[in-house]
């Protein structure tokens, strides 16, 4: 094996089907764009501005059109912050972690940040607590919405509004 | 692969049954990809760490996938139910695949 033109016939071919990559990109429709911008996993380096519908509409994604249940996320947030680089978040779901009464996943959204999705915390029945504590940024005063999908189907949300006076430039 | 940046904290002795808390505190810039740098040219690419997984005695017990939104030096605390003594490992894996992770000792007693 001749490393030499191996390299050569790679870089050639990979810079062809990149440039492919790259237009396929481009030619997204004008309504894939948002979801493109702001859910995808991929690397994100470029400035968005933050986007409160759009934010709502990633929310109405992941509950799917079910009814959300009330009072079963427990949320404690501080109601103003004088500075958004570190809020704390404590959360937890009330809930018996036997059989299916568990949450199996727990999306954090910021709706006033440029890319509104947070965090994704994945639980199992050996937790025993979806107790959770982080930090996040936030860019401006905005609600705080958080969306717990049980095991069994259903789905709980809670939301604060949480005032801040000096935002995060980065978000 | 240990790192001093990465830190972690679980009770030294818990009652078997008993959910304990393990706390994590990661040293790292969180580059969230929508800042410029200070001559307002280009934007600074987004290098975060974007999944943390928890291990108990080899098996996992916690994901989490974070955004750009997540605090400089991030800080999580979760929680897991005591089953038997062992070992809590945490791995925090970057934008670029790089994993680190720090270990604990946990002993569980007889209630």
């Amino acid at each position: 094996m001749k490393p030499s033109a191996e390299r050569k016939a790679v870089s050639r071919r990979g810079v062809l089907a990149s440039a492919g990559v790259l237009m396929a990109s481009w030619a997204l429709p004008a309504w894939a764009e948002g979801i493109r911008n702001r859910v995808s996993m991929f690397r994100r380096t470029f400035p968005v501005q933050p986007d409160v519908a759009d934010a709502e509409h990633l929310v109405g994604i992941v509950l799917r059109g079910r009814e959300p249940v009330p009072d079963l996320i427990d949320l404690k947030l501080p109601l103003l912050a004088e500075n958004g680089d570190s809020i704390p978040l404590t959360f937890d779901v009330s809930c018996g972690f036997e059989g299916s009464d568990y949450p199996k996943t727990v999306h954090v959204f910021v709706l006033g940040n440029p890319f509104p999705e947070v965090a994704r915390y994945h639980y199992g029945p050996w937790n025993g607590s979806a107790l959770t504590e982080m930090r996040f940024r936030m860019r401006q005063t905005s609600d705080v919405v958080l969306v717990a999908e049980m095991a069994d189907g259903r789905v709980a949300m809670a939301r604060q509004n949480v005032e801040v006076l000096l935002g995060a430039c980065g978000g | 692969m240990a790192s001093p940046d990465r830190r972690i904290h679980v009770p030294a002795t818990v009652k078997r049954g008993e959910v304990f808390e393990v706390r994590t505190l990661a040293r790292h810039a969180m580059e969230s990809g929508v800042r410029f740098s200070t001559d307002n040219i280009v934007v600074i690419p987004r290098h975060i760490l974007q999944e943390v997984l928890g291990f108990y005695n080899g098996r996992q017990v916690f994901r989490a996938e974070w955004f750009s939104s997540v605090a400089t030096n991030p800080y999580l605390g979760f929680r897991v139910k005591a089953v038997e003594s062992g070992e809590i490992e945490v791995v925090w894996i970057s934008d670029y695949n790089v994993r680190t992770s720090v270990k604990a000792r946990i002993e569980v007693i007889e209630a």
